[in-house]
């Protein structure tokens, strides 16, 4: 399988090098407490890596896929690996000949994988109820408010079956569902344990995840996603923007959840010039202010799904899925 | 914190492996060992939150036949027979690296201060006494500020290596760190900054950082609105800015193996500048007290001070015995050898290539930082950025957003 991602990726003289990975876990956990909780649940995960390097005299470039879910061998089975080596063979050309980005504030449109990056940056991590409980959270008194604009609701919901991020039941024993945690730009729910659940005086609602028996459950994200909107097509997105950018795939994010500050990179971009993809970007950047973005979505398609898994740090290491629809926000920093 | 007989425990059981590996007609084996304990406490929206500790640990056993290489891991010596077997069958389907041995022992020089028996000896309620401090600290400091996150915590890891080569080797090491994230929030303004300590040896009560964070926390308040277009100007970034940066883009690019295989945004450039002319890049694995050295490496190959990069000039890259033995079998490279530079990240995985205790120093000497400022005459100050990891490795771009940030103006 490994050999299929490689051959098909280094299909090219300017491909200097290619690394694949494989991952699969299978967990098992037991939970006994001193409430007479005995639970005993198991699940699997798989995952494929690759990585295309690409080369032409000094500029040196390169591009990273993954593949993978909740769920065994048949996950990995149903992906056509080659295309998967080959569509990160041609990105990795293409980054040869990209541009650096204009840096500045303007329109962004976001393909799936960066608009679940930032959401999972932006407004997930926020939402953790421990660090709003800590005073380290920008969203800290605001449920109920409107934070967003009317056309953002964003879930998360461990219960998508195949979803990186997906468990049947959280690290404390507690049912997994699905947290909406904005309602047409009306923030309305935080992801609790049942700590914080304590805390704030409500039901947790299966946000606990511990990296593995060694570490104590956190609250944490899952899949978490922007639901679609009234778009078809990322054309419709663009039709309307004179300049801006369009940014894809995602070298992962960092947020500073008190002052509410994020930051997020693109794997590769293209400039939008009169409502069209023109000249293609790399190293681009995307940073801002939570409650100021979050009111600046102004458009999403209506495909929302989950896009590539990715990990998320916060002291432990958990699998998570991020993903959504194409985005478009009116104005953000870019560079 | 570490039992008593923690070093002569793991390097029994890692002797028990070797000879289950001797059994099974071996001829080249490596089992490492680790077992470590420790305490930590959190504290969260100004309070003492959480306490916690525990041991983790268990062996690593990698076996060679004819270049091809297997690696498994287990906890218990219980498991050895199972391990091993699985570290061969996983040999057998393993692609043959010609020229692949593992080292043979070799003489090496005792690195100072990796273990610091004060530590094993803090308790929890040590630990608990410290927090407190920290936070009262931080309150006479500032009496808005307060400490949203953050912790203390001490380690202690015994670790071992044994080899069919002859290498017996075994020690412990400490560690002990402090970490603070301070915010003040007043007059519907938020400004904050995250400083943190560690150090082999026991750190004082009140650690460097909780002030240096106090500082960064305050001196930011009151923002200045500034261009968002891109302006080219000096930027003076203090070690705690430059770090992240540099730790995710240099050690990459002066990995033996990403040169070789063209993935380093210095590869082609060997013997060429590559830095300014008064800059020197080291990787030091033999530093008193750092963290990253050690007498030997993860594969039991005496470490080194290795100059990578010679007053701008690329000199050096850091190798493993397996990726300097690979690429040369690939042909990429006519001759490599360990540079002692192999690391390794717990019992569970095989070897990589790593740096140790890498230092960036200038000929020019040291200026201070005000006349770093003074030099500088208009630009900015930035002690912090946020998304260091998303820097690009293979490129070696970076674009990265701080808010501990200060401008320099006229020098000042």
């Amino acid at each position: 399988m490994l050999k299929n991602i490689a051959d098909s990726a280094s299909d090219h003289e300017k491909v200097v090098s290619t690394t694949c990975g494989w991952s699969d876990e299978h967990i098992h956990t037991e939970l006994l407490t001193s409430e007479g909780m005995d639970r005993v649940w198991s699940f699997q995960r798989s995952l494929v890596r690759g990585m295309v390097t690409a080369r032409d005299d000094n500029e040196v470039v390169s591009y990273r896929t993954r593949y993978g879910g909740e769920g065994g061998l048949e996950l990995i089975e149903a992906c056509d690996l080659g295309q998967l080596g080959n569509d990160a063979m041609v990105a990795a050309l293409r980054l040869l000949k990209a541009k650096r980005a204009p840096s500045g504030k303007m329109p962004l449109i976001a393909d799936r994988d960066l608009t679940g990056v930032y959401i999972h940056e932006a407004l997930g991590h926020p939402c953790e109820a421990d660090l709003v409980a800590a005073g380290d959270s920008c969203l800290d008194g605001k449920l109920g408010q409107k934070i967003g604009s009317d056309i953002v609701t964003v879930v998360d919901d461990p219960t998508i079956r195949g979803g990186y991020g997906a468990y049947p039941i959280d690290d404390e024993g507690v049912n997994t569902r699905a947290k909406r945690l904005i309602t047409n730009g009306v923030l309305t729910e935080y992801l609790n344990h049942r700590e914080t659940a304590a805390h704030f005086g409500i039901e947790p609602n299966g946000g606990a995840r511990a990296q593995d028996g060694l570490h104590h459950p956190l609250v944490r994200m899952s899949n978490t996603m922007i639901m679609g909107g009234n778009h078809d097509t990322i054309d419709d997105l663009m039709e309307d923007i004179d300049y801006g950018i369009y940014a894809c795939g995602s070298r992962g994010g960092q947020v500073d959840t008190g002052k509410g500050s994020f930051q997020f990179a693109a794997q590769e971009a293209w400039l939008i010039e009169n409502g069209e993809l023109t000249t293609p970007l790399k190293d681009v950047s995307v940073s801002g202010l939570t409650l100021e973005i979050l009111q600046n979505v102004n458009g999403l398609t209506r495909d929302a799904k989950l896009a590539a898994p990715g990990f998320c740090g916060k002291g432990q290491t958990v699998p998570v899925g991020d993903g959504g629809p194409i985005m478009r926000i009116s104005e953000a920093l870019v560079g | 914190m570490l039992p008593d007989d923690a070093v002569a425990r793991i390097v029994e059981g890692a002797q028990s492996i070797g000879k289950i590996c001797q059994s099974k007609g071996i001829g080249e084996w490596e089992v490492v060992a680790f077992q470590s304990y420790g305490h930590e406490l959190d504290i969260e929206a100004g309070k003492i939150t959480l306490a916690a500790g525990g041991g983790d640990g268990g062996y690593g056993v990698r076996v060679l036949d004819g270049g091809r290489f297997g690696y498994a891991h287990l906890v218990d010596v219980s498991g050895a027979e199972h391990a091993v077997s699985q570290a061969i069958s996983i040999a057998k389907v393993s692609p043959a690296v010609e020229g692949f041995c593992l080292p043979q022992n070799q003489k090496s020089t005792d690195v100072l201060g990796r273990c610091d028996n004060r530590i094993l000896d803090v308790s929890p309620e040590d630990l608990l006494e410290q927090a407190d401090s920290i936070l009262s600290e931080v309150a006479s400091l500032d009496s808005r500020a307060v400490v949203t996150g953050g912790g203390v915590g001490v380690s202690a890891t015994a670790g071992a290596i044994v080899t069919s080569q002859g290498i017996l080797s075994s020690g412990i090491t400490t560690s002990h760190g402090a970490g603070v994230q301070v915010s003040i929030d007043e007059n519907d303004e938020l400004t904050s900054a995250w400083e943190s300590s560690s150090s082999r040896k026991l750190l004082k009560s009140i650690p460097d950082c909780i002030e240096t964070s106090v500082h960064w926390a305050q001196c930011t308040r009151g923002p200045i609105e500034v261009d968002s277009q891109a302006v080219d100007c000096p930027v003076l970034m203090t070690s705690e800015g430059f770090s992240p940066l540099f730790s995710v883009c240099i050690p990459a690019a002066v990995r033996g193996e990403k040169l070789a295989r063209k993935e380093s945004f210095w590869s082609g450039n060997e013997g060429q500048m590559v830095l300014a002319n008064d800059l020197t890049l080291i990787d030091d694995g033999l530093m008193e007290g750092g963290m990253g050295s050690s007498s030997l490496d993860g594969e039991g190959v005496p470490r080194q001070t290795q100059a990578l990069v010679e007053n701008g000039r690329l000199v050096g890259s850091m190798w493993s015995t397996r990726d300097s033995a690979q690429m040369v079998a690939e042909g990429r490279i006519e001759h490599a050898q360990s540079t002692g530079s192999a690391s390794r990240g717990s019992h569970q995985s095989p070897p990589y290539t790593g740096c140790s205790d890498m230092i960036l120093k200038s000929s020019k000497g040291g200026n201070s930082r005000d006349d770093l400022i003074s030099l500088m005459d208009n630009g900015y100050i930035v002690h912090s950025v946020m998304g260091a990891h998303t820097a690009n490795p293979t490129s070696g771009d970076f674009s990265v957003t701080t808010s501990t940030i200060l401008k320099v103006v006229d020098g000042h």
